[in-house]
């Protein structure tokens, strides 16, 4: 085993870098007469693999010539031939450490020492290293030499036939050293390409136009596929994707756009419109682009087409609507059903009962007995209905127990986002006066989004007829004196002032197929958390239900 | 009142509905039983003088229409009206289909139902009249001989007394004696007389 300390001597060969010398401290003896080194050289090309084990001759007299060891190799291996050289040996000098100073000069000459030494003309060194060997004092430098060997005439084919395999190989290097420059070269170029592989495949718009003239610069294929225009047509009439914003929406995108230019914020869902005519839904986000000197000079962004979702938006927001429509007439269907049941046995009781006395009392002589019985059984039974009546409020009271803190109007933003689809189909502009510092109120939500469903559908039952003036619904909400006031306004054919003070009659309905409780059931909810609702002839035309809800002492 | 005057009876669930229907119609001088469900009138044994039944339409764990349904089915044939709360139209006309007289929504006024119990009333007397007419049509029509029996059908079928005897292979003598005997026998005014009978009883004119 070597000690670890044992010095490695490793050298590169100047012109040939895949050429490799390793030498390697064999034994470590007592004296550096002795000394006994391994010289390898190893080539990745070549394939060339040499041992050169040999003992270092008598140590170095004088620095000036070393104690050059040469060994001829020439003739076992010809597979050391590298270029048109051939390595005939190692040069070692091993000297000690006090004359390592003086040795450059040795080192430099080593050629020609050789070559004196040798009696070999044209040696030269092929690579070079120096070690220090600690443990003894030495310093030990080692070269390989080499020399032209001397070509007999008949050896040229086998030359150029090696000269060949040799071309051949460099060629293969060569071919080697092109694939690694072009790997080189992608990685350098590689932001730039990995943009453009995303730009031309990902499904969003990728936009960039100018912060000042608003004119585009840039957009990719996806523009084509989502808005049916060419790239070209952008970019010949750069301000032309204006125009392909829906004309109900361009304003306000067109806006926002130009505050971006400011604020650098941008983020929209708006309509475009296909040449063909067909809408879609996308939705477009955009971020600033500063110079050196931080001023906004651009606007980038991505849109992305969301059709599909807002469908979907629509579809849920449509069976949300149905669902809150359902439930509504199914409670008051059931509500109405089980009145009228219980109202119904109590009456029929009582008509048969009065019937049945005036019969008794027809006869002759009358039947005092039995009309008096039927008589208590019409007080009887128009106690109980009374009493059915009594039943039907507490549980209209008793539906309301939870009150909690409510924000007005977020309550109102879910009850237009319910009847969404009911105002496009009824041609209705809604509009809302929300007041910001509303003070929250007491009540139960989903009550209160009954009482607002129900008002706000009347108002589009109301205005359902309307035509020659617009059909507008505004909901309203301000601060009161002790709580908050909401008022719901429609542009309808109003209510008649002889039916005004009934409408809020249980069962009295203008409606053909209305059972007449909206009102009445939605103004039990609203006293039920101690407010009041109240109707009004709106000016010039319509309705205006308004009513107030306390805080409830709450702050 | 007696035993052989007619009887409504009325089955709801609702005890006010139900007594002030009661006195509504002893107050007309008719006899009037009251029962709180289905199960409790068909335990009672009704006696055999013309009745109706007023029913509800909704009775506690049971459809009134299901009740008519079942009472047919049970050979039991009781005019009824219906009186409901809650009634809709394809209920009423599902119910008038079956065979009801009317149906009453509540509250009604006490003429509709009384007029309603007197149209009842008519149509089970007409129905128990012949009824009874065919029981001693039938009853008659035991008493005739085995002979008698032969020559009824031929004779309604139209023969003359001489295909008759043809036909069964007897004397025209001995057909004419059946032919009086038969006649007086089944009470018959005259021929035609019998042929309506006859066709009453199921006695096919055309059996040959």
């Amino acid at each position: 085993m070597y000690p670890s300390s044992a010095p490695r001597l490793k050298f590169a060969l100047p012109r040939h870098s895949t050429l490799q010398g390793v030498c390697e401290v064999l034994s470590l003896p007592d004296s550096p007469r002795d000394l006994c080194l391994d010289f390898r050289l190893r080539s990745s090309r070549l394939g060339l693999r040499s041992s050169v084990a040999f003992a270092s001759s008598p140590l170095p007299q004088s620095p000036s010539h070393g104690n050059a060891v040469l060994r001829e190799e020439t003739k076992r291996t010809p597979s050391r031939t590298i270029g048109n050289s051939l390595v005939i040996g190692v040069a070692i000098f091993v000297m000690p450490h006090s004359a390592v100073a003086s040795a450059s000069s040795t080192l430099s000459a080593t050629p020609a020492v050789l070559s004196h030494a040798l009696s070999v003309p044209a040696l030269g060194i092929l690579g070079m290293g120096a070690a220090t060997l600690t443990v003894m004092g030495l310093a030990v430098f080692l070269c390989a030499v080499s020399r032209r060997p001397a070509a007999p005439a008949e050896d040229l084919e086998r030359r150029v036939a090696e000269r060949t395999r040799e071309l051949t190989a460099i060629n293969e290097e060569l071919r080697n050293q092109i694939v690694e420059l072009q790997r080189a070269g992608e990685a350098l170029r590689d932001p730039e390409e990995k943009f453009h592989q995303l730009a031309n495949n990902i499904q969003e718009i990728f936009w960039m136009v100018d912060a000042v003239t608003k004119q585009a610069i840039y957009v990719n294929p996806a523009f084509e596929h989502i808005t049916g225009r060419t790239i070209e047509s952008l970019l010949d009439a750069p301000l032309s994707y204006r125009e392909i914003i829906h004309p109900d929406d361009r304003l306000h995108v067109l806006r926002t756009l130009d505050e971006a230019a400011s604020t650098g914020i941008f983020d929209e869902e708006f309509r475009i419109v296909r040449p063909d005519g067909t809408i879609r839904w996308v939705s477009a986000q955009g971020f600033p682009i500063r110079d050196g000197q931080g001023r906004l000079y651009r606007l980038a962004g991505v849109v992305q087409d969301i059709t599909q979702r807002k469908w979907a938006e629509q579809d849920l927001r449509e069976s949300h609507a149905e669902l809150a429509r359902v439930a509504r007439t199914a409670t008051m269907g059931e509500v109405a059903a089980s009145i009228s049941h219980e109202i119904r046995q109590p009456l029929t009781a009582i008509v048969a009962a009065g019937s049945a006395t005036l019969h008794w009392l027809a006869r002759q002589p009358p039947n005092l007995v039995e009309a008096r019985e039927a008589v208590s059984k019409v007080i009887r039974d128009a106690n109980h209905a009374s009493a059915v009546i009594e039943r039907i409020r507490d549980l209209l009271k008793g539906s309301s127990p939870q009150l909690k803190p409510l924000d007005v109007n977020e309550v109102i933003r879910e009850v237009l986002v319910l009847v969404a689809n009911d105002l496009v189909k009824g041609g209705v502009a809604a509009r809302t006066a929300l007041a910001a510092d509303l003070p929250v109120v007491l009540g139960d939500r989903v009550l209160l989004q009954h009482v607002l469903l129900n008002l706000t559908m009347n108002a589009l039952d109301a205005m359902s007829m309307v035509t020659g003036r617009p059909r507008e619904l505004l909901i309203q909400s301000t601060k009161d004196s002790d709580g908050v006031l909401i008022q719901v306004q429609d542009s309808g054919k109003g209510i008649d002032s002889e039916q005004l003070p009934r409408i809020f009659e249980p069962f009295f309905t203008t409606k053909a197929e209305g059972i007449g409780l909206g009102l009445s059931i939605s103004r039990s909810i609203i006293e039920a958390f101690g407010g009041r609702l109240w109707a009004a002839s709106a000016s010039p035309h319509g309705a205006v239900f308004q009513f107030t809800l306390p805080t409830g002492g709450i702050s | 009142m007696s035993e052989l005057d007619p009887i409504v009876f009325v089955i709801d669930d609702e005890s006010s509905v139900r007594d002030a229907l009661g006195s509504l119609i002893r107050s007309v001088g008719l006899r009037c039983e009251l029962f709180g469900s289905a199960q409790e009138f068909l335990q009672k044994r009704r006696s055999e003088v013309p009745s109706c039944l007023i029913l509800d339409v909704r009775l506690h764990g049971r459809n009134g229409l299901d009740f008519q349904r079942e009472l047919a089915e049970k050979n039991i044939h009781i005019p009824i009206i219906f009186i409901t709360a809650h009634g809709d139209i394809p209920m009423s006309v599902r119910a008038m289909k079956a065979g009801a007289v009317e149906f009453l929504t509540k509250p009604f006024r006490d003429q509709d139902l009384l007029d309603a119990i007197q149209l009842a009333l008519e149509r089970d007397r007409a129905t128990r009249r012949q009824e009874s007419e065919l029981a001693s049509l039938h009853q008659r029509l035991e008493s005739l001989t085995p002979r008698e029996r032969e020559v009824l059908p031929l004779l309604v079928s139209g023969l003359l007394n001489k295909q008759i005897a043809g036909e069964i292979g007897i004397s025209i003598a001995a057909v004419k004696v059946h032919r009086s005997q038969l006649i007086r026998k089944m009470g018959a005014n005259s021929l035609a007389d019998l042929v309506r009978m006859a066709e009453k009883l199921g006695i096919p004119g055309n059996a040959i």
